[in-house]
């Protein structure tokens, strides 16, 4: 009985492992395709316009930015974003 | 009504239970984990504050998250696809984690506590300042809170006025104070958001001889607004923190275990010279537009105890309050006491004057694993007397009491005390205690009332620790072991109310020695989060050349008990 109960939970870790091999090549196949059809696609039209997302570049005057105070109201924090 | 904070998923996860307004508990998860810097969903940690609260998931009114993670989630993105194809790997490498559980705290939270109420979302930033002024003992104060990055934000300034709090300006990322200090702090071969005091401490032993290279990195404005050349950077598209130029421009990365040399000394002094110029010339612009003489920060920039020291000096700020938990971990502190006092319009009727705000454990306790483990013991009838006598002896003694200390700093309850006036003491502990590296100072704890005799300071205490200020030229050589390099220690000022038996040691040691102050450090080792239970300061002890522990009125002497069963320093890591 033993030997059978060690082989049956050998042999279910190992599947695990397989199983968590291959989900990790999935989402890496996924996410790949994601990035370079969304990701891509989309840096490439920002790039037409001219637009950056991130503000890298230096300028004159101050680097402060204003801040949108949000009203407080309760309904404004139960969202998450 | 009781409110809970939560903060996790980034580092430093954490929570807080407040009732009526008022601190029940708040604690790190690393305290219970035993991970270091733990980000992970705090389980343990709200578990203990429910405990320590006397309810359950049900009797809470509201539960907050201490960030809005869609707009976080949106920045990512926005890094992504501003800097496609490069992103490609930190793409890969954070999505997973962003699909399977930052973008569903609130299911998380739901599922975990089995929790049906209302969840809310405080900005980091807003969670930060919350934390620092909503707890401070002022009515009104001008507001700083800067780290690494929170949605967007990466510093802001802004006013609170009773229990309102509004953010005016902020800087935006990638241009981040605190990411040009870890960068830093990465290039010296430490690690990323644990290390960056290290770099701190460092700073002393050099010249800010790159001050001129750094200037070239970091524009900062005469209103202390600031932006960096992101040609030197890599961390808005990878997951390294300096770029090629950055390494062309210092030289090469120190690798992990290579020797400290005087270039990398000289570099953490430049760094932390330009670090305090952008912070005094921001300082002295938030009090242009607010006129306000109390200063609240937060944020993991607050923690630069060295710059704290000299706010007085530098701006027109004559009162300084600072969150003690003033990382990401504050943020669930900030969070509850936004949601009870901004939100719900509840009276300010708690002021945050101790950091005793995590788990205890009783005599009884103690006695009983003392004697189950076959652990050798003995009970004192004068613990501050025998303990001074121990310290003046040059023995290192854990001192285990109390509520465990809230925030990344040990300060009384979970510590290790020792000689300040021993010169080879500061070798010792790194040695045989801490495997800490040689370059870093201990630091002092002294009778609140001798706290002017010692040091040149601005004020009559420092509760946290929060700030490094010059030891008086004469007293140097009496305190050795808690000298910096530069004269300077980081040190807490004590008084018998705040914690009487460490209070009492000190005094006892001042009869024997006429030093009225000791080196405290945390009970912990390096790389390890301090100990919270009996168990952890017994082994830590037993691991260690740690020569005694005081648990309550129970001494343990290593010498007695089973010793050098694991060897700590094989696992004191960054």
């Amino acid at each position: 009985m033993g030997i059978l109960k060690d082989f049956f939970t050998g042999f279910r870790e190992g599947f695990k492992s397989i199983g968590e091999f291959i989900n990790k090549i999935i989402v890496f196949i996924g996410l790949t395709i994601v990035y370079f059809t969304a990701v891509g696609v989309t840096c490439f039209f920002i790039r037409i316009t001219g637009k950056r997302l991130l503000q890298t570049k230096r300028h004159e005057g101050t680097y402060w930015v204003d801040i949108e105070n949000r009203e407080n109201d309760i309904e404004e924090y139960k969202k998450p974003f | 009504m009781n409110i809970l904070g939560i903060s996790c998923f980034y580092h430093d996860a954490s929570a807080t239970l407040i009732k009526n307004g008022i601190v029940t508990a708040a604690a790190e998860e690393e305290r219970f984990s035993r991970v270091k810097h733990d980000m992970s969903f705090p389980a343990n940690a709200i578990k203990y504050c429910l405990k320590e609260g006397n309810i359950d998931v049900s009797q809470l009114n509201y539960i907050g998250f201490y960030e809005k993670p869609l707009i976080k989630f949106e920045r990512l993105i926005s890094q992504y696809i501003d800097t496609f194809p490069k992103s490609f790997l930190a793409f890969e490498r954070s999505m997973p984690s962003w699909l399977s559980e930052k973008m569903k705290v609130e299911s998380i939270i739901r599922k975990n506590l089995k929790y049906k109420g209302e969840v809310l979302f405080i900005g980091h930033h807003l969670s930060h300042a919350a934390s620092a002024f909503l707890v401070s003992p002022f009515r009104k104060a001008a507001l700083l809170t800067a780290d690494g990055v929170g949605e967007w934000s990466t510093t802001t300034y802004g006013i609170g006025k009773n229990k309102n709090i509004k953010l005016l300006k902020e800087i935006r990322f990638p241009h981040s104070l605190g990411l040009l200090y870890s960068t830093v702090t990465a290039y010296l071969g430490f690690s990323v958001n644990n290390s960056e005091y290290k770099v701190m401490g460092l700073s002393a032993y050099g010249q800010p001889i790159y001050y001129d290279k750094f200037k070239k990195i970091i524009e900062i404005k005469d209103d202390g607004s600031y932006a960096l050349d992101m040609s030197y950077f890599n961390y808005h598209f990878k997951l390294s923190m300096a770029s090629r130029k950055f390494l062309k421009e210092f030289g090469p990365a120190r690798k992990k275990h290579e020797p400290m040399e005087q270039r990398h000394k000289d570099i953490s002094a430049s760094l932390q010279k330009v670090t305090e110029e952008a912070l005094f010339k921001m300082l002295n612009h938030l009090y242009k537009e607010t006129k306000c003489r109390n200063l609240c920060m937060a944020g993991g920039v607050a923690l630069n105890s060295v710059a704290n020291g000299k706010i007085k000096r530098n701006t027109p700020f004559r009162n300084i309050w600072i969150q003690p938990a003033s990382s990401d971990a504050g943020g669930s502190m900030g969070v509850a006491f936004y949601i009870y006092n901004t939100i719900l319009e509840n009276k300010r009727n708690y002021v945050l004057n101790t950091a005793y705000l995590g788990p205890s454990f009783s005599q009884d306790y103690i006695k009983k694993f003392l004697v189950s483990g076959g652990i050798k013991y003995r009970e004192l009838e004068n613990v501050p007397k025998e303990m001074a006598k121990l310290i003046y002896n040059n023995s290192v003694v854990g001192l285990f009491q109390g509520r465990m200390e809230w925030g990344p700093r040990a300060l009384g309850n979970r510590s290790i005390l020792s000689n300040p006036c021993n010169p080879k003491m500061k070798e010792i502990l790194n040695l045989k205690v801490k495997h800490r590296e040689e370059f870093r100072p201990f630091a002092p704890v002294i009778l609140k009332e001798y706290v002017h005799k010692f040091f040149n300071i601005d004020k009559d205490e420092e509760n946290f620790m929060l700030f490094v200020y010059p030891i008086k030229e004469n007293k140097r050589k009496l305190i050795p072991a808690v000298t910096h390099v530069d004269g300077t220690g980081r040190l807490q000022t004590i008084s018998r109310k705040q914690n009487p038996l460490y209070y009492d040691i000190i005094k006892e040691f001042k009869k024997i020695s006429g030093v009225p102050l000791i080196i405290n450090t945390s009970f912990n080792i390096r790389g390890e989060p301090i100990v919270c239970t009996p168990e952890e300061a017994y082994k830590c002890m037993t691991g260690t050349g740690i020569d005694y522990l005081v648990m309550e009125n129970f001494l343990v002497s290593r010498q007695e008990n089973k010793m050098d069963w694991w060897n700590s320093e094989k696992i004191a890591e960054d």
